[in-house]
């Protein structure tokens, strides 16, 4: 398994699907990372984005405080084991599915936006298919 | 500033104020408590582990219970924001160490006064003030 193309094909579900907190500061953070392929500082980042959005918007009330428990939770591992690691990566792809079925669901901006829904479920896809692979 | 010292003080404060215990139940790799995890970094040397493990704590705890619904948004994003600082650079970093010092000192302030067990408790709550005093003039003799 690839670590860095499950990071990459994270990152891009998180720039097309337009739902995620603090986005204009990760870009190019991101890239610079991706640049000089630092696996967990791009795996902890994404993490971080994930915790400001789960814990800011009410939309996800109803997941926030199982779901915030696992993200802790994985970045605890990442720093005992680091990223590289096929349970970690399984996990990781594991709770960003979750994370976009629960908003495919009830997240507004992606029910009401047709193009974007297909367009993150795609994406969304693309990542699962990496780990079942 | 003193690193070690910082860190062994929270420590301290942690365990009289009884948070760790929240942490333990969640680590699918923990076997030993936490308290004593951080404790064994401290001892080690590796300041920035037992760093990132006392924020989980405060992370997990504000989380999960229901006390600290008030601080709860704006403690997790300072949190993560912390945790960010410390990736991109060092933990001896003065803002990082600043910032560390700001969350334990709020979030042990907020335990001490909403903590059923501890409101009621006139001598641990004397220890726990004593300790945050302790802890804020590492902090003070620190700012040259």
């Amino acid at each position: 398994m690839n670590p860095l193309e499950v990071l990459e094909k994270a990152y891009n579900l998180f720039l097309v699907s337009d739902i995620i907190e603090n986005e204009s500061k990760i870009d190019i953070e991101i890239e610079n990372l991706l640049a000089n392929k630092d696996y967990n500082n791009i795996a902890k980042t994404l993490i971080y984005t994930l915790m400001y959005t789960i814990n800011e918007d009410p939309a996800y009330k109803d997941i926030r405080q199982i779901y915030m428990n696992y993200l802790i939770d994985l970045l605890h591992m990442i720093d005992r084991i680091g990223f590289n690691n096929e349970m970690i990566i399984k996990i990781f792809v594991k709770l960003i599915y979750q994370f976009y079925s629960y908003s495919l669901q009830y997240k507004i901006k992606l029910i009401a936006d047709k193009e974007k829904r297909e367009l993150v479920k795609a994406k969304l896809n693309e990542l699962v298919d990496i780990i079942r692979s | 500033m003193d690193i070690k010292a910082i860190l062994e003080k929270t420590y301290e404060i942690f365990l009289e104020l009884g948070v760790f215990d929240k942490i333990s139940l969640v680590y699918i790799f923990v076997v030993r408590g936490i308290d004593e995890e951080v404790k064994n970094l401290i001892e080690k040397g590796e300041y920035e582990k037992a760093m990132r493990k006392i924020i989980y704590t405060v992370m997990m705890n504000i989380n999960n219970e229901a006390m600290y619904e008030e601080i709860r948004i704006d403690t997790m994003n300072k949190c993560i924001d912390l945790l960010h600082g410390i990736d991109e650079s060092k933990i001896d970093a003065w803002d990082n160490l600043e910032e560390f010092i700001n969350i334990v000192y709020s979030f042990s302030l907020y335990t001490l006064e909403n903590k059923k067990d501890l409101k009621t408790n006139k001598e641990k709550q004397e220890l726990i003030n004593t300790k945050l005093r302790e802890l804020v003039n590492i902090y003070k003799s620190n700012i040259k």
